[in-house]
């Protein structure tokens, strides 16, 4: 229960509100950044002269704020973010070179945070909204307030 | 932030009434205590006393007027939403929210991972 305001605003007694246990722990869960089983795909399909399924490059940027809640680590198996929030940008690409020339694919665009919000999942999509989820991240969390922009570059290399 | 007195005796009445008037629940000099949420204070001559300055004015001022009763000051940390997203009420705690980034701060996260390949003839 929350503290009960009187009218004038100031609180008495102020109950403590109960809290779940979810509420109560601080869930673990790990730092990871992968390529997906779709992504997979995509490199391999996206190889071919035309590409038979993945006709879009993931280039959509997505983040989310539900990894730490869920105590999920990003995993090739990941098919969508826990919580994805505000709307997804379209990266701008590149190849960079990380040991050998253009070894590297780059997406790199900006979020807007709408409110305050506790990021902690991001991935990168071939579609603007649904798609296909090439790329995982879980990361630390960041705590944006509203107003502010979270930069992501996403950086995939052929090992 | 907000100064609140603690009335232990009438905690147990405002939560078994949860959802009535409360005003009839709280004792009159109680309820004339009307401090709510307190913000920076602007004087008469245009100079500014910070929140936390008003805070500590205001406790001390809740403790003449309530000997006896604990007085603390609560700051504010995280509003509660229904599902719909609407602010059903706030969470507040004895201690200050870690600082918050200013608004419209960049923030960056670089991300990297390797997509292996394997050749086969």
């Amino acid at each position: 229960m929350s503290a009960v305001a009187l009218p004038g605003g100031i609180s008495i007694g102020a109950p403590r509100r109960r809290r779940t246990l979810r509420e109560l722990i601080s869930w673990a869960f790990g730092e990871a950044t992968v390529v997906t089983n779709k992504g997979k795909a995509m490199f391999a399909d996206r190889l071919r002269t035309s590409p038979g399924t993945f006709t879009t490059s993931p280039k959509f940027l997505a983040m989310g704020v539900g990894a730490t809640g869920a105590a999920r680590t990003a995993a090739a198996g990941d098919t969508a973010l826990s919580t994805e929030v505000e709307t997804r940008t379209t990266g701008t690409e590149s190849t960079t070179t990380t040991t050998n020339t253009n070894d590297t694919y780059q997406v790199t665009g900006s979020i807007t945070a709408t409110a305050a919000r506790k990021v902690d999942e991001a991935g990168c999509f071939d579609a603007s909204s649904a798609g296909n989820l090439a790329f995982s991240a879980t990361h630390e969390v960041d705590n944006l307030a509203s107003a502010d922009t979270i930069t992501y570059t996403w950086k995939i290399k052929q090992a | 932030m907000r100064v609140v007195v603690h009335h232990p005796e009438r905690v147990e009445q405002i939560e078994s009434r949860a959802g009535e008037h409360l005003e009839e629940t709280i004792p009159a000099s109680v309820s004339a205590y009307r401090f709510g949420r307190i913000e920076d204070f602007v004087n008469l001559d245009g100079s500014t006393t910070p929140k936390e300055e008003v805070a500590k004015i205001l406790l001390e001022q809740a403790k003449e007027d309530f000997p006896g009763l604990e007085v603390s000051i609560e700051y504010l940390h995280e509003s509660e939403h229904d599902a719909e997203g609407e602010v059903i009420g706030h969470e507040w705690r004895d201690h200050p929210p870690e600082q918050p980034v200013a608004e419209g701060e960049a923030h960056a996260v670089e991300l990297s991972a390797e997509q292996a390949q394997e050749a086969s003839a």
